[in-house]
């Protein structure tokens, strides 16, 4: 049980730990621009810098374009970790709908989506992501997102109907019905906030799994289209370069794990704690930095605003 | 308004009320077979039984919410203030419950969310039937706390139900059950999980509202204790069936049904301490592994083949007392005479 002793002596710190350095990384990852020291596509020198080992002046060294990885890292996790962060939340917002809605019809509608399930988690995900990737061709980032996030919900969307099926078993569920609440009712105020806490245990490990599956078709040249850079792009061309070029794996490949055990700490342990204190709805998706989602509430694009523009109000100017 | 014992139909009237799980084999295993029973305005119903003899489904059953995968039968019939209920669309049955009937659950502890504050979840209800904002529906919500005894009920109702003593949550149930004034209340073993001084200030609660509202109420429990202090009328269920029907004076007085009779004689007394405890031998069996002919025939002493050959029905003892035992039929009440 105890798999974040290392981290701690406490399990409970280990996963405030992992989620910090999932925080920490999606800072990077969003203020990279900032942060990289070049901009990703950048061919420095294309003589003198081809493929050149860290050093001071690049501390992740350079591709065979002269390209400085360390910039080509943090703009690659941007992408990485937007794509997959994104794709996670599409796969789990259908999953969350599918499962609850299994669970609410009960009866025939319940056993037929189970089955659907089944039958869907038999067909190795991969496998369709290049087949598709493969017969559309190069897929621009947005579909990207939809493709891989429509094609990885299955699992999650089991889990959510086992998971309502039981929180529509308690007894305030039927206390509720025998006070005349409907359905709808039901869902939104006793069965979606109890849901919170499988949710938010599932979401890292669901961002793991997907940041794999998206570097992996980055590495067959299916996802993220070079020379844009992505953790899996720069993956590919460390595989071109042969290998002598450690750092074009290693950075990319670090920093990808880091990320993926991160998730997978800071899903283990998350339960009861966050449920007791919710009141309605659903909680704001916990990915700090990324773009913000569609229906995220307004204030989250406030606080998102750009450093640089000082709050300074014109008659203040004004002598 | 209703007026008690203005209008000769009873306020609620449940008849041939079957209720069938799926069994092995494709037969359908009936775990409620038949009962019949009525509760009239402003007076109290026990439905008493063992566990397992069907009462909670009965009161599910009344409210049309039988969990799945369990099927009321057709031809069951629950009429409610000469509405059929069971004929009616889910929608208009909906708008009933919590409204015009409601239903007071036995797990004070589980019955409520424990993610959302008590007034919340009684200021809910109010919101469901009537058109009401949400400042309007926590007043009413605050109020109705404080009508059945919830002290200091405005921050009360602020609280989460793990803040509550067990007593307290009853008292929230029942502020839940009662915050829209229902004609009928059905309290499914109300005081089963408290401690005996909560038991007899929730029943005295129940009793006071009873009589203020003049609404009916039916209580399911099996604490003859709690038959004998609160019901006009007792209604005795065995698997599935009703055994037995009366005055509480009369059925206590004179019990005519063998089981009636066990389970007054396994009650501890307090003018015989000394004598020994009398136990009804066996367990209620399963649904579907009840026996041929009178389902209490195997734990019966009086058991004979007639017993086995035939179930009895419902015979009159006394006018409004009947029992369902071939020892009080008319031909050997007759030759007992």
């Amino acid at each position: 049980m105890a798999s974040g002793a290392a981290w701690g002596r406490r399990d409970g710190d280990g996963v405030r730990g992992a989620w910090w350095v999932l925080g920490v990384m999606a800072a990077l990852a969003a203020f990279a621009p900032w942060l990289a020291p070049y901009p990703p596509d950048a061919q420095l020198d294309l003589l003198a810098l081809r493929t050149q080992p860290p050093s001071w002046l690049h501390p992740f060294g350079t591709d065979a374009y002269g390209r400085d990885v360390l910039s080509r890292v943090l703009h690659g996790g941007r992408v990485s970790l937007a794509v997959s962060a994104l794709a996670v939340l599409v796969g789990m917002g259908v999953a969350t709908v599918v499962g609850v809605t299994a669970a609410a019809a009960g009866g025939r509608v319940d056993r037929l989506v189970r089955r659907a399930l089944e039958v869907a988690l038999a067909i190795p995900r991969l496998l369709v992501l290049v087949v598709v990737a493969g017969f559309f061709g190069p897929l621009p980032a947005a579909t990207l997102v939809l493709v891989i996030g429509l094609s990885g919900w299955f699992d999650v969307a089991r889990l959510v109907a086992d998971e309502s099926a039981a929180l529509l078993g308690r007894d305030y569920v039927t206390a509720a019905r025998a006070t005349g609440s409907g359905t709808p009712r039901l869902v939104r105020r006793h069965l979606l906030p109890h849901l919170v806490p499988l949710l938010t245990a599932l979401a890292p490990v669901s961002l793991a799994a997907t940041m794999a599956m998206e570097a992996g078709l980055g590495l067959l040249g299916l996802g993220i289209q070079p020379p844009q850079a992505s953790w899996g792009t720069i993956l590919q061309d460390g595989i071109t370069a042969g290998p002598g070029a450690w750092w074009l794996t290693v950075f990319p490949g670090a920093a990808m794990l880091v990320v993926i055990v991160a998730a997978h700490v800071a899903g283990e342990r998350l339960g009861a704690p966050s449920a007791g204190r919710l009141r309605d709805g659903v909680p704001v998706p916990q990915v700090a930095g990324e773009p913000a989602p569609t229906g995220a509430p307004p204030d989250a694009h406030a606080s998102a605003a750009p450093a640089g523009t000082a709050p300074v109000s014109p008659s203040s100017l004004a002598p | 308004m209703t007026h008690p014992a203005a209008s000769p139909a009873p306020l609620l009237a449940v008849d041939a009320l079957r209720v069938a799980f799926p069994g092995a084999h494709a037969r359908p295993v009936r775990a409620v077979d038949g009962v019949a029973f009525t509760v009239d305005a402003g007076e109290t119903v026990c439905l008493v039984g063992e566990s397992g003899c069907g009462k909670s489904l009965t009161a599910l059953a009344c409210l049309g919410l039988v969990p799945e995968p369990g099927v009321i039968e057709a031809g069951s019939r629950v009429t409610f203030q000469g509405v059929e209920l069971l004929a009616l669309p889910e929608g208009q049955r909906r708008a009933l419950r919590g409204n015009r009937l409601a239903l007071v659950f036995q797990e004070p502890m589980t019955a409520l969310n424990p993610v959302l504050t008590v007034g919340d979840q009684v200021a809910e209800v109010v919101r469901v039937h009537a058109r009401a904002s949400r400042r309007e529906a926590w007043a009413r919500a605050v109020a109705m706390l404080e009508r059945v005894g919830v002290g200091d009920a405005a921050a009360r109702a602020r609280q989460y139900p793990h803040e509550l003593s067990g007593g307290l949550r009853q008292r929230v149930l029942i502020a839940m059950a009662l915050v829209m004034g229902p004609a009928l209340l059905i309290a499914d073993e109300p005081t089963t999980a408290l401690d005996v001084t909560i038991q007899a200030q929730v029943l005295a609660l129940l009793r006071t509202l009873r009589a203020d509202t003049g609404m009916g109420l039916l209580l399911i429990t099996h604490d003859l204790g709690v038959v004998a202090e609160m019901a006009d009328r007792v209604v005795v269920m065995y698997a599935g069936r009703v055994v037995e029907e009366g005055p509480v004076a009369a059925l206590f007085a004179a019990p005519a049904h063998p089981y009636t009779r066990g389970l007054l004689a396994a009650m501890p007394r307090l003018d015989t301490p000394d004598a020994p405890l009398a136990a009804i031998p066996g367990a209620v069996p399963a649904p579907g592994q009840w026996p041929s002919g009178c389902p209490f025939r195997d734990r019966c002493a009086h058991a004979t083949a007639a017993c086995a050959a035939a179930e009895p029905a419902l015979h009159q003892v006394t006018p409004g007392h009947r029992a369902r035992c071939h020892l009080v039929a008319p031909a050997a009440a007759g030759r007992a005479a």
